[in-house]
């Protein structure tokens, strides 16, 4: 039943300037597949050229092996979520979640059975005869979801889905997505700019900036190898570092400064000038006086953990994470401490311009870009 | 960013549109303006209807008096109507709301009953008139110029009045008290804070003011006696028995046709260039008056209203004086009541049908433009709006000769017909909810339609059962205000009227030039039953106790 998603070389054009030029990736079977990029960077447009409200100026869009561009948009069976719900205020949630079945002429015993079933997976049938201005943000949300997936649609769209919602109900909302999604098997696409969701509930996951498609991948993969400085920066926080990468005899090492030498493991490629990503919790508090010199000059106490600002001798300031359950006291403002990476093969190091991760050998999109 | 799909359904709407306006607008305006050169029994063009406009004194004399009536009842209107509106806005008045509803009937009732009234009152033989007299005093004559002022101010200042206390209910309390604390007298905060945020608003009113002053009709015409105004001097000359010249008339149209637009994008550029966005969070607290000043507060609302209202009340009571002819007997019946229906009943349900179609048609062409305006926007969809708008600041009386000219002759005859009085009431009273309908559209979000569409509606289905039904509720309250302009209309319908098609306002003023006032009154009442009915039920709909414009 669930379908594959194929964008050739698709384009788009408002006028004379191109947005998407020429962009092609594929979504899986059932996949629970997410755009993901800063505001303006065409997430928005990719979903809305698939859903037939934007027009498709190159290329091609395919439905499984079926060419979608010249479909209208209410014949291509798709569910669509929006941002602020688009919530027929004048309906009930029952009518609501009835009305896309009414138009494809399914008996009333039909509807009413299929409407109950799917307000029990997404749980509102309390509010079944409610009106949308009495319901919650989150109810309202439960309810655009509800009225997208009950048309068995091939794939389901979600457009910033929980952007309009607090916090704490974002991630619990989120979780109840991912749930609903496995549980009925479609092929979805989900737009956001919120890296922690897209982390939280991707299969896979496409980073986008600028109309291009930077990186596709899992959660892990994107995480642990971004492909460039970019989405190293864009997803969770990484300290980026200018250094050289020295080879001597076979042995490849990691000059951060005069002070600080890190040995690698493996060859990357001969003597260069290179960027070094450390995320914010592979840098460790060394005792021994190795490392980073540099000064403390904002501590924030997070529960969980603690976050440090730290100046350092030569200029640049970071962020180190230290997990409570390694901490023994907090380290006062001021003091001068020495940082080293703990992890080696948990950082990524880029070529200089910072486009291309040295560490990974097959690097498709960032070269295309 | 247009589908195909919608374009199609769109496309037809739209160009449906274009052939309609361009029958029933573009076409009988320029019927008009080539009328206005061509005389008809010669068959040559030429400007001797624009030379014999301005040649003789006559003629010009009608221009002259319309400015001066329109420009002095304006001036008046903002002097009466701007002072009442802070007062009542500001200051704690009992009996407000009932003040604010008496407003707003006596702006909503047909224009002409106020004329008629006063004559009733301060006529050759009006009530007051005989009173005075008996104890010797004699007063001005009402006919003429100041009767006319007379009606119009008291008919027209509500306008002001809503205008202005709307915009000062806008003014958040935050910027009056930022003047106070920054050391301004009460004086002062007015003069250089309050003053300059409503003074667009009020110069808007004031334009409305001007523009239904200069187009009105029966007041002149029942009042005036000699002093003519330019609606009453096209009417003469269209219809007149003696030397009728419907060239003539169409070259006085066209003149103040395009008065009127330079007077109003005069007015707009004015305006635009100081027009302030503001909503209150908190609008101003009413306050307390005391002493003499509570006093002098509680009898300016008072007596205005009262004023206002006067011509109401009186024309109710004398529905139910026994009457012969133009003679009260004295005592009360009903009389004039069972003469109405025996004689003009016909007019009463005439006046119901009409209005009622002509606004469904508003209704339904509103849905369409505003909906290709702001959903479809394009050069096209601009122009389409700007046309259906036009209407709006071309009189009455013009409206009314054009049709005529227009549709008495091949292709389309339709002249004596209900069809014509019911174009024209759709074509005039169509941009009075355009402009609300659009607002509403603007603040539903397209997501909605495009929820519906991506369920398998396609967009015409959308349309009509998602974002009309949207609509709906919001431009009902505006159709209602177009319904009872359109059931009190008189200045179109008294030229476009034939035997069988005679509405209520047109019986009123039949009736009135015959001088029998008690059936006249009857029918008056009736229409005021009416609008008042339409206007608990538009409070009751939008849940507000009062109108903006």
């Amino acid at each position: 039943m669930s379908v594959t998603i194929n964008f050739k070389n698709t384009t788009k054009k408002y006028g004379d300037v191109t947005v998407i030029n020429g962009l092609s990736f594929g979504v899986k079977e059932g996949e629970f597949f997410t755009l993901l990029g800063p505001s303006g960077c065409g997430k928005t447009t990719i979903l809305r050229m698939l859903a037939g409200f934007n027009s498709i100026e190159g290329g091609e869009v395919f439905i499984d092996d079926r060419v979608i561009n010249r479909t209208s948009p209410h014949k291509r069976n798709i569910g669509m979520v929006f941002q602020n719900y688009a919530i027929f205020p004048h309906m009930t949630v029952y009518g609501n979640v009835a009305f896309g079945l009414k138009v494809k002429r399914f008996d009333k015993e039909q509807i009413k059975q299929r409407v109950d079933e799917i307000l029990k997976i997404v749980q509102i049938e309390k509010w079944r005869d409610k009106y949308p201005k009495n319901l919650s943000g989150g109810q309202q949300q439960r309810v655009a979801l509800a009225r997208a997936i009950v048309i068995h649609p091939n794939v389901l769209l979600m457009d910033e889905p929980l952007s309009n919602l607090d916090a704490k109900l974002r991630v619990e909302m989120r979780v109840a997505i991912k749930k609903i999604q496995n549980r009925i098997g479609i092929t979805t696409i989900y737009v956001t700019h919120d890296q922690e969701e897209a982390l939280a509930i991707s299969d896979r996951i496409a980073v986008m900036n600028d109309g291009k498609i930077l990186q596709i991948g899992t959660p892990e993969d994107i995480y642990l190898r971004p492909v460039n400085v970019f989405v190293a920066t864009f997803i969770g926080h990484s300290n980026i570092f200018d250094a050289k990468l020295v080879v001597e005899d076979g042995i490849s090492n990691i000059l951060f400064n005069d002070e600080y030498r890190v040995r690698l493991n493996k060859m990357y490629g001969g003597s260069q000038a290179v960027k070094v990503a450390v995320r914010p919790e592979d840098l460790i508090f060394n005792k021994n006086g190795v490392g980073l010199k540099g000064k403390v000059i904002l501590s924030t106490f997070l529960g969980q953990r603690i976050n440090y600002e730290i100046l350092l001798d030569k200029g640049s300031s970071i962020l180190v994470t230290q997990d409570i359950t390694n901490m023994r006291k907090i380290i006062p403002k001021g003091e001068t401490v020495h940082l080293s990476i703990g992890a080696e093969e948990r950082s990524n190091i880029f070529n200089e311009t910072g486009e291309n991760n040295l560490i990974l050998k097959d690097n498709t999109y960032a070269k295309k870009s | 960013m247009l589908k195909k799909a919608n374009l199609d359904f769109w496309l037809i709407i739209k160009i449906f549109m274009f052939i309609m306006l361009a029958f029933f607008l573009v076409y009988p305006m320029f019927n008009l303006f080539k009328g206005s050169f061509f005389n008809a029994e010669s068959g040559i063009f030429s400007l001797e209807y624009y030379k014999e406009f301005f040649s003789r004194s006559y003629y010009f004399k009608a221009f002259r008096n319309s400015m001066s009536v329109s420009s002095l009842a304006t001036i008046l209107t903002v002097l009466v109507g701007a002072p009442l509106a802070y007062i009542m806005t500001r200051f704690r008045i009992r009996g407000k709301r009932f003040l604010a509803i008496l407003i707003v009937i006596s702006l909503l009732s047909p224009p002409f009953i106020g004329a008629y009234s006063w004559i009733m009152l301060l006529g050759r033989s009006g009530a007051i008139t005989k009173i005075l007299s008996y104890i010797g005093i004699n007063i001005p004559s009402i006919y003429g110029f100041k009767g006319i002022l007379l009606v119009f101010v008291l008919k027209l200042f509500p306008y002001i009045y809503l205008y202005v206390s709307g915009a000062l209910k806008s003014i958040d309390s935050s910027l009056e008290e930022a003047a106070e604390s920054l050391g301004s007298t009460n004086i002062r905060k007015i003069l250089t804070v309050t003053f300059p945020l409503i003074m667009p608003t009020m110069l808007g009113g004031a334009l409305l003011v001007f523009m239904t002053a200069l187009a009105d009709f029966g007041t002149p015409m029942i009042l005036g006696e000699g002093y003519i105004t330019m609606p009453v001097l096209i009417y003469s000359e269209f219809v007149g028995e003696v030397g009728g010249s419907a060239g003539f008339a169409s070259a006085i149209s066209v003149l103040i046709v395009l008065f009127i637009i330079v007077v109003f994008y005069l007015q707009k550029y004015v305006v635009n260039k100081r027009t302030y966005e503001m909503s209150a969070l908190r609008p101003v607290e009413t306050r307390e008056l005391r002493g003499s000043k509570k006093f002098f507060a509680y009898l300016y609302c008072y007596v205005i209203v009262a004023l206002a209202t006067i011509p109401q009340i009186m024309v109710v009571y004398t529905s139910f004086l026994e009457t012969n002819g133009p003679i009260f007997t004295g005592g009360y019946s009903f009389n004039s009541y069972t003469t109405v229906m025996r004689r003009m009943g016909d007019s009463i349900q005439n006046s119901f049908i009409f209005s009622i179609i002509a606004v469904i048609i508003m209704i339904i062409i509103t849905l369409f433009i505003s909906y290709l305006s702001v959903r479809r926007k394009s050069f096209s969809s601009n122009m389409l709006d700007t046309m259906v708008m036009l209407p709006y600041i071309i009189p009455g009386t013009v409206i009314g000769i054009t049709y005529l000219i227009t549709f008495n002759s091949k292709p389309l005859v339709l002249s004596g017909t209900a069809a014509i009085i019911i174009l024209s009431l759709v074509i005039r009273r169509t941009p009075t909810i355009i402009r609300s309908s659009t607002a509403i559209l603007y603040q539903i979000d397209p997501s909605i339609e495009e929820a519906s569409i991506s369920l398998g509606y396609p967009p015409a289905k959308t349309f009509f059962k998602i974002t009309a039904v949207m609509m709906l509720p919001g431009i009902f309250s505006g159709a209602i205000l177009a319904w009872i302009r359109a059931i009190c209309e008189l200045s179109s319908s008294i030229i476009l009227y034939s035997g069988s098609t005679k509405t209520m306002a047109v019986a009123i003023y039949v009736e009135v030039i015959r001088t029998s006032f008690g059936t006249a009154a009857a029918i008056s009442t009736i229409l005021i039953g009416t609008t008042v009915v339409a206007l608990m039920l538009f409070f009751k709909l939008t849940g507000r106790e009062e109108i903006s414009l």
